[in-house]
């Protein structure tokens, strides 16, 4: 019974995943209309044969407009866990493994961090770097460091007193095959779900400093920012809001659909 | 004799991570490019006013000395002043932060009146058709953004149910009623995706208790369902649910910052979203400083709740 509820919700995350993927790969070469031209015939039409999504307060196509976010946002979110999943991997098995004063001070720095909210050290980086999307990437990816440092840190711990590391020592190999070649593999099943739990962190960062207007910059589509300047059309263009609304949530969705099955 | 070496031990952690977050927070303002004085001043201003002003603002000294001035100045309450609207910070600051605490409340309050009471009953019979609806709802909405989540209730609640009216938002002082009837949407829409976070780590928290022998004794015994489930395991159950909500009280405050976004509340975080647009220093650094000093003692009451409450972490 319960393997099989397991298996749907496995299905249904990877059914909603692959949709959204398609859909990101193909705003990237192709959308219906160019998502920035403008058209004041069009101003503020609801859901057609010819607009899927409806159009904007400029007339500007939502259906491509939201392909464009989407994929401005899933970049965003791509890119900020490969850079805080590999560096806080890497600081998580040096210190893990050597642990000593370094390791020491990392910690209670990590301690201190830990108390921040994520969302208002987003705030606190992107007041100090400035917006835009690389400084978001950048912002947001230093920013996932310490949660996968430590994630990584404390598995290490465990596993350097298994029987096949030592195994391995006496066998001669270096400390960098024994972290990397021996250890770090064993980690896979944690890495992979604090992987997709970090995905829909990135995804809800991204979007929620866009929305604030302190994230992505036009002319860059994003979701976030679309979100915010639909608001003001809430009651005459509600197809405008809830559009790049159901993206996001498709994105969140399905990642911790995928990730609660595993 | 342990309780208050425990105490003691904890008070100390308490101000060592005090002094860690202040320092991270007055440390990150210290490497913004460039400089302060240049922005305030105008890139035409003269060498000696640019001097003038950097020994005016102690931008000459040592970056320790002027971080114990700044922690100095900010436990009396002095922020400095803010370069955008010329007043105080603690001014700017004060009654803003009661509005923000307000949405707090209201959310925190909602979050413990719905989540306990539906763990419990989803988890009264686990894969029953009630479980199996509260999973669904609780994966949901999960994924949804908080700030969505504002925007759909001001659709639904403000312009087609017409129960309040989006962007009039009234001060306490105005009408405390009004006040609380309006911000009871902004609280609804940072409580709903912490409900279904609480209700899932309950629900799981239940059924690990249930798989224990303790439960298995209690029911060979003869007890009731419901008697094991009130008596014993929602006792148990409940301990680390109290850490979880702690974390949640935290995130609730930082979300508070985006729905005042979306609802048009006058708070804390409507200032200091302002202020990092203006590039308004001290009164940025101001806010995270508050921000998450209040999530420091939080933890820490609920550090010592915790050890209070769990009989294995007090023997210890």
């Amino acid at each position: 019974m319960r393997r099989r509820k397991k298996n749907i919700s496995f299905y249904l995350g990877l059914i909603i995943i692959s949709l959204v993927i398609i859909f990101v790969v193909m705003g990237i070469f192709w959308t219906p209309y160019d998502p920035n031209g403008m058209s004041a015939a069009l101003k503020n039409s609801p859901p057609s044969l010819a607009h899927l999504f409806g159009t904007d307060n400029f007339g500007r196509d939502i259906l491509s407009r939201v392909m464009v976010g989407a994929k401005t946002t899933f970049l965003v979110a791509f890119f900020t866990v490969l850079i805080g999943a590999s560096i806080g991997t890497i600081i998580g098995a040096l210190t893990g493994y050597y642990g000593g004063l370094f390791d020491e001070v990392l910690m209670r720095l990590n301690d201190g961090l830990a108390s921040f909210p994520s969302i208002l050290l987003a705030l606190v980086f992107v007041s100090i770097i400035g917006t835009g999307k690389y400084n978001i990437i950048l912002a947001l990816g230093v920013l996932f460091i310490p949660s996968y440092a430590r994630i990584i840190r404390s598995e290490f711990i465990t596993l350097k007193e298994k029987d096949f590391v030592k195994n391995a020592e006496l066998m001669g190999a270096n400390d960098f095959r024994i972290m990397f070649v021996h250890i770090l593999p064993n980690t896979k099943p944690i890495f992979i779900s604090s992987v997709s739990i970090g995905f829909n962190n990135a995804v809800l960062a991204e979007s929620s400093l866009s929305y604030l207007n302190l994230g992505v910059q036009p002319p860059d589509a994003s979701l976030g920012r679309m979100l915010s300047e639909a608001q003001p059309y809430l009651f005459t263009a509600p197809w405008y809001v809830i559009f790049p609304g159901i993206m996001i949530i498709l994105m969140i969705l399905g990642f911790s659909l995928l990730n609660d099955s595993v | 004799m342990n309780t208050i070496k425990l105490i003691i031990k904890k008070i100390a952690s308490l101000f060592a991570t005090l002094i860690i977050v202040s320092l991270i927070t007055f440390l990150a303002f210290q490497v913004i490019p460039g400089d302060s004085v240049l922005i305030s001043l105008g890139t035409n201003a003269t060498e000696e006013a640019i001097e003038q002003r950097r020994e005016e603002l102690g931008l000459n000294e040592n970056v320790f000395v002027r971080y114990f001035k700044w922690l100095g100045n900010a436990a009396k309450g002095d922020f400095g002043t803010s370069s955008q609207y010329h007043i105080k910070v603690s001014e700017l600051i004060g009654e803003r932060l009661s509005i923000t605490i307000w949405l707090t409340i209201i959310s925190v309050v909602f979050v413990l009146l719905i989540s306990i009471p539906l763990g419990i009953l989803a988890s009264n019979r686990v894969d029953g058709w009630i479980d199996r609806i509260v999973v669904f709802l609780t994966q949901i909405t999960m994924a949804i953004p908080p700030f969505f989540l504002g925007i759909i209730i001001t659709l639904i609640f403000g312009f087609i149910l017409r129960l309040f009216t989006p962007g009039r938002f009234y001060y306490p002082a105005e009408s405390f009623n009004k006040f609380i009837s309006f911000m009871v949407f902004p609280g609804l829409a940072i409580a709903i995706p912490k409900i279904a976070m609480v209700v899932k780590f309950l629900r799981s928290s239940i059924i690990r208790q249930l798989d224990t022998d303790y439960v298995r004794t209690a029911k060979s015994k003869g007890h009731t369902r419901a008697g094991i489930m009130y008596n014993h395991v929602l006792k148990n159950a409940l301990i680390p649910v109290i850490t979880f909500i702690a974390m949640v009280i935290a995130d609730i405050l930082a979300n508070s910052i985006i729905i005042e976004e979306v609802f048009g509340i006058p708070g804390l975080g409507r200032l200091l979203v302002m202020s990092i647009s203006n590039r308004d220093y001290a009164v940025v650094q101001a806010i995270v400083l508050l921000i998450v000093i209040i999530i420091v003692f939080l933890n820490f009451v609920v550090d010592i709740l915790y050890q209070y409450l769990d009989p294995k972490v007090r023997i210890k």
